[in-house]
């Protein structure tokens, strides 16, 4: 009887202890169940919403047709065209079937201020003798490399600036920037460095001035007052109409230049293509 | 001590790997998660920049380039984030090794369309000189990652982790 009983009680504990297990195995899981649930929907949360945000955001960017502020002249596909007259944004006088030259470039580019060393004068020959109309399109892709003072955005603002207020001097203010290109992964040239360079050009005083005191940036990029949204906007659409946007891309007529076929890099070959654009 | 054991030392070695892969698995985690969040970080700042580089590869129509260019900046440093703390180590591993995937399958597309781009893996991106592209030494390195991302999809469990703190860890099997 009395081992029956202590059998019983062992047996009793046993099943105690077997519930207990049970129950903290099941608390245990349901514990974890609901910090996974808990974890998921914080980190889902952050995921789905901060995705959705960053997307917004950057398609509600404008395109060039919504920019307020545009160089005077300029296509709405971010380019400034120069004709005969050597005035940003005036065509008149050109032939009426001049070939569009359009040379999208950085100013930080090495590349594109070999294009300008190599075929500047002819392209400058070709402009005078309204075969074709020029079209400048600065492009900001290289900002990285210029230890954030983002000199590839500075120095596209500064030449839509140009363009807008001093017209007839903005071929030789594109030229005299290529001409004192700063090295790529040096901070580029300060506002006070482009405004010499300006001044250099011919830009009047107090169009220079705007540019050394960094009045010509506003009061950031966005600034609807200053050519940094139209910079912006403009480095999108070249995105947008070459795909693979590099520097410099040459399009005749719209089309790319076939850098195969023609390489610009050797004397003549940049006019042949023109001609053979024109047809 | 090895060496004295060296008649059985086939189970005991096991053993041992056993117990030292949590702190193998924990070096992997953070290493991936760090890749992912300096490959985010590189392109938060320009997002423009990003949406750049996602079409230079000519794969998706427009609307989708500009949200997956915006999007995958912040994408890749909540996962990094995920994988550096090991909260939710092995979706964050599955997410992330996704993601290497279809970089890897952009830039073999890429070079072997023979486009002349910068694969824009940590930032920058867009058509650049033929002669400078890269595309094996991308590849390698993509193929590196997901090959982490596998393993620890596949034993997410390690030191240090979220995970192990909030009771989160996948139930070992012996166990059940």
């Amino acid at each position: 009887m009395a081992e029956d009983r202590l059998s019983k009680a062992q047996r009793r504990e046993e099943a105690r202890l077997a519930a207990q297990r049970i129950k903290e195995e099941q608390e245990r899981k349901a514990r974890r169940q609901r910090n996974l649930a808990i974890v998921l929907a914080v980190v889902g949360a952050i995921l789905v919403g901060g995705t959705a945000w960053m997307i917004i955001a950057e398609s509600r960017q404008p395109v060039l047709a919504d920019i307020e502020l545009r160089p005077e002249g300029s296509t709405l596909s971010g380019g400034i065209p120069v004709g005969p007259d050597g005035v940003a944004g005036v065509t008149e006088g050109a032939a009426d079937d001049a070939v569009t030259v359009a040379v999208y470039s950085d100013f930080m580019c090495p590349i594109c201020s070999q294009f300008e060393q190599i075929n500047g004068e002819t392209l400058a020959e070709l402009r005078e003798s309204g075969d074709i109309v020029l079209e400048y399109h600065p492009v900001t892709i290289l900002d990285r490399t210029s230890q954030g003072t983002a000199f590839s955005t500075r120095s596209a603002t500064a030449a839509a600036f140009v363009a807008s207020e001093a017209p007839e001097e903005f071929v030789a203010f594109v030229d005299a920037m290529f001409a004192n290109q700063p090295e790529e992964g040096t901070p580029g040239l300060s506002d006070a460095e482009i405004a010499d360079v300006a001044r250099e050009a011919g830009v009047p005083e107090d169009v220079a001035a705007q540019i050394e005191s960094s009045a010509y940036l506003g009061s950031g990029a966005d600034d609807p007052e200053t050519f940094g949204p139209w910079v912006n906007a403009a480095t999108s659409q070249a995105s947008k109409d070459l795909g693979r946007l590099g520097t410099p891309t040459i399009t005749l007529d719209g089309e790319k230049l076939d850098v195969e076929k023609y390489n610009w890099t050797e004397e003549g070959v940049l006019a042949q293509a023109i001609e053979d654009a024109r047809g | 001590m090895p060496t004295l054991l060296a008649p059985s030392l086939s189970p005991p070695a096991a053993a041992r790997r056993r117990a030292a892969w949590p702190w193998v698995a924990t070096v992997l985690r953070i290493g991936l998660g760090v890749v992912a969040i300096a490959a985010g970080a590189s392109k938060i700042g320009d997002i423009p920049a990003s949406v750049r580089a996602v079409r230079a590869y000519e794969l998706l129509p427009e609307p989708l380039v500009v949200a997956a260019g915006s999007a995958l900046p912040f994408v890749e440093i909540v996962l990094g984030a995920l994988l550096v703390t090991g909260l939710l180590t092995r979706w964050a591993a599955l997410g992330f090794g996704l993601l290497l995937v279809a970089f890897a399958v952009g830039i073999a597309s890429a070079w072997a369309r023979g486009l002349a781009i910068d694969c824009g893996c940590f930032g920058g991106g867009g058509a650049i000189d033929p002669d400078q592209t890269q595309y094996l030494v991308d590849l390698l390195r993509d193929v590196a990652l997901i090959a982490v991302a596998a393993v620890l999809v596949r034993h997410p469990r390690s030191r240090l982790s979220l995970d192990s703190a909030l009771d989160l860890e996948p139930v070992r099997k012996e166990l059940n």
